[in-house]
């Protein structure tokens, strides 16, 4: 069928101006689609770096440089060194305890067979839609009851349920890819099946472990609602509350220079360690949403 | 399972002698290493969703909150929200701004996707990088810059569309209040969540492009098919589960939005609520705490997601069985 077509195909005359517009039409792509990107992302960065008095020019680079808003983030009574120690708390801590909670139920949905596995990988896939908000109403309502108000507890167990099941659902996507067949000849040498699941698996595992816990992290670090509800104290908030109740120095209108800086600070680790580990992480979410 | 029960049936005499130990029955093991996941799904996911149930047909209030119980007021808070029109709007808003935002992202995310596909290797992991700064960045963070840049005061869209020609795009854009109305909060909206949810479907895109065999597309350029043509009859077929599994996360996400949609437009402008914030502000929102208000809101929500979701298991777990 090919070979029948391909003369036409080449036969065909050549177009110079399509032909050249569509060899450009690529560019233009890029070009639209990283505007779209980092455009953003840019005047962020340059907002953030500009004078406070200077927070409205629309000039494409601060014509004064300056780094008061970053002093002013952590200055006047925002706390933002504070936020930020808390965040870590409480992203560091989910992250630990979903992977360790995760690696074991994932290492059994990819690997064992047992009645009902079906129905139990059904009930983890569904839980990722619930909404926050259904989660919060009656969780706040406990932690009132039980006096967990502005405890971090009362921020991470949630942060745990709702990433627990992507998590788990991600790292049983890497356990199936992994050569299980290596932990057999394993077994067959002399190793018991934990030995074999040490020595064998773990290894193996460890960069797709290390890649979910990159993503249950950031998502553990942008939590938002829950943080913002179970917390009325400025000493305990987030970094990502701490952001949305910034009044600046002034105290007065939108510090939009103070906000910008304290979103650098926030996010530009976050994009550094996803552009240091892109290839891995790309792979993680298309595992962890498509196959 | 039923074939293999002779083999079991034999096992026992095996195992007092020799080592090898029946593998068909089914053992404690994998139930005690998935035990405790399901626990904590059990008690932070699952136990709210009875309560929201519980909690929709009761009055919970500051006065219940210090403890007192709850008062049972049957279909009361249902029938509440149910006439008020502004949970018709907001379900309007809900449904019209998934629609749209789903739509736009599923459309960039495939055409970013097929473009990094094209591109040379540097190249697609140079526009792959700028691509995922945009998900990297936290949602309160995006919020406030879309916020800022969409701003009335010293928005540089504003500014930027002003230096247009106007025959373009019209003139009077500097001092364009774009949170004014509903549909204009959500046209910002739209924008940033589009901006922060599209490089997830270009990524899960690139990898099912990667994964199909070259020679077909191949073929059928020889054969003298139009790109148009080989996406819907060779590329789109063969990724149509990918599409399908995009497809249903993207409706889940975009249906209970709340950070960016609290952040731009905030509990004040009721006119521009959805869903979640509306459940929000009807539970924690006014001095007096309403609950069972909000619970209510938070149940239909949820019904409409289960939906979504029953379609989004059957997916996976057929996907998972068949890798």
């Amino acid at each position: 069928m090919t070979a029948v077509r391909a003369p036409r195909a080449a036969a065909r005359p050549a177009k110079p101006w399509p032909a050249r517009l569509r060899g450009a039409l690529p560019y233009a792509g890029i070009a639209l689609v990283a505007l779209y990107c980092l455009a953003p992302f840019y005047w962020m960065v340059i907002s953030a770096f500009r004078r406070p008095q200077d927070q409205f020019d629309n000039t494409p680079v601060p014509v004064r440089w300056s780094v008061e808003n970053f002093t002013a983030v952590f200055g006047g009574n925002n706390d933002f060194g504070r936020a930020l120690l808390n965040s870590l708390i409480v992203a560091g801590t989910t992250t630990v305890l979903t992977l360790v909670i995760g690696v074991f139920t994932a290492y059994a949905l990819a690997r064992l067979n047992f009645p009902f596995k079906n129905a139990v990988l059904g009930i983890i896939i569904a839980t990722t839609m619930f909404p926050g908000i259904s989660q919060l109403i009656p969780l706040l309502k406990l932690f009132t009851d039980i006096g967990w108000i502005n405890t971090y507890q009362a921020m991470i167990l949630p942060s745990l349920g709702f990433a627990l099941p992507l998590t788990v659902w991600m790292l049983t996507t890497f356990f199936r890819q992994l050569p299980f067949e290596l932990e057999q000849a394993a077994m067959v040498d002399g190793c018991t099946r934990g030995q074999a699941f040490r020595k064998i698996i773990v290894p193996l595992a460890a960069p797709g472990v290390f890649t979910t816990a990159i993503i249950t992290f950031i998502a553990a670090w942008n939590e938002f609602v829950i943080a913002l509800s179970v917390v009325n104290e400025q000493q305990m908030q987030t970094a990502t509350v701490a952001i949305s109740k910034f009044t600046g120095i002034s105290g007065h209108d939108q510090p939009f220079g103070t906000q910008m800086a304290a979103g650098v600070i926030v996010t530009v680790p976050l994009v550094i360690v996803v552009l240091i580990f892109q290839r891995r992480i790309v792979a993680g979410l298309a595992a962890g949403g498509v196959k | 399972m039923l074939d293999t029960a002779p083999a079991v049936g034999a096992a026992p005499d095996r195992r007092s002698s020799g080592p090898a130990r029946p593998r068909r029955r089914p053992r404690p093991g994998p139930y005690l290493l998935i035990a405790p996941t399901l626990l904590v799904i059990a008690t932070l996911m699952f136990w709210p969703m009875v309560q929201i149930a519980i909690m929709s047909f009761q009055k919970v209030g500051n006065r219940q909150l210090a403890g007192e119980p709850a008062e049972q007021v049957g279909t009361e808070n249902f029938s509440t929200i149910l006439s008020d029109d502004l949970f018709w709007q907001s379900l309007r808003h809900t449904v019209l701004f998934a629609v749209v935002a789903v739509s736009l992202t599923l459309l960039l995310g495939t055409l970013v996707g097929l473009l990094l596909h094209r591109l040379g290797r540097r190249m697609s992991a140079f526009v792959a990088a700028g691509v995922m700064v945009a998900w990297a960045t936290p949602p309160i963070t995006a919020a406030i810059i879309f916020y800022w840049l969409f701003g009335s005061t010293g928005g540089v869209v504003n500014w930027f569309l002003d230096l247009l020609p106007d025959v373009l795009v019209g003139g009077d854009w500097i001092d364009h209040n774009w949170f004014a109305t509903p549909l204009r909060t959500y046209t910002v909206l739209t924008v940033c969540v589009v901006w922060q949810s599209f490089p997830f479907v270009a990524v899960s895109v690139l990898a099912g492009l990667k994964s199909l065999p070259g020679e077909l597309l191949e073929a059928a350029r020889v054969d003298g098919a139009s790109a148009w043509r080989s996406f819907w009859q060779i590329t789109f077929p063969l990724l149509r589960p990918i599409f399908l599994v995009l497809l249903v996360l993207s409706i889940i996400w975009d249906f209970k939005v709340f950070t960016q949609l609290f952040i731009m437009s905030g509990m004040a402008n009721r006119d521009a609520f959805n869903l979640s914030l509306y459940a929000y502000s009807e539970a924690f929102g006014g001095m007096n705490a309403k609950l069972g208000m909000g619970s209510a809101i938070a149940t239909v929500l949820t019904l409409l997601l289960l939906a979504v979701t029953a379609v989004y298991v059957r997916i996976m777990v057929r996907q998972g069985e068949t890798s």
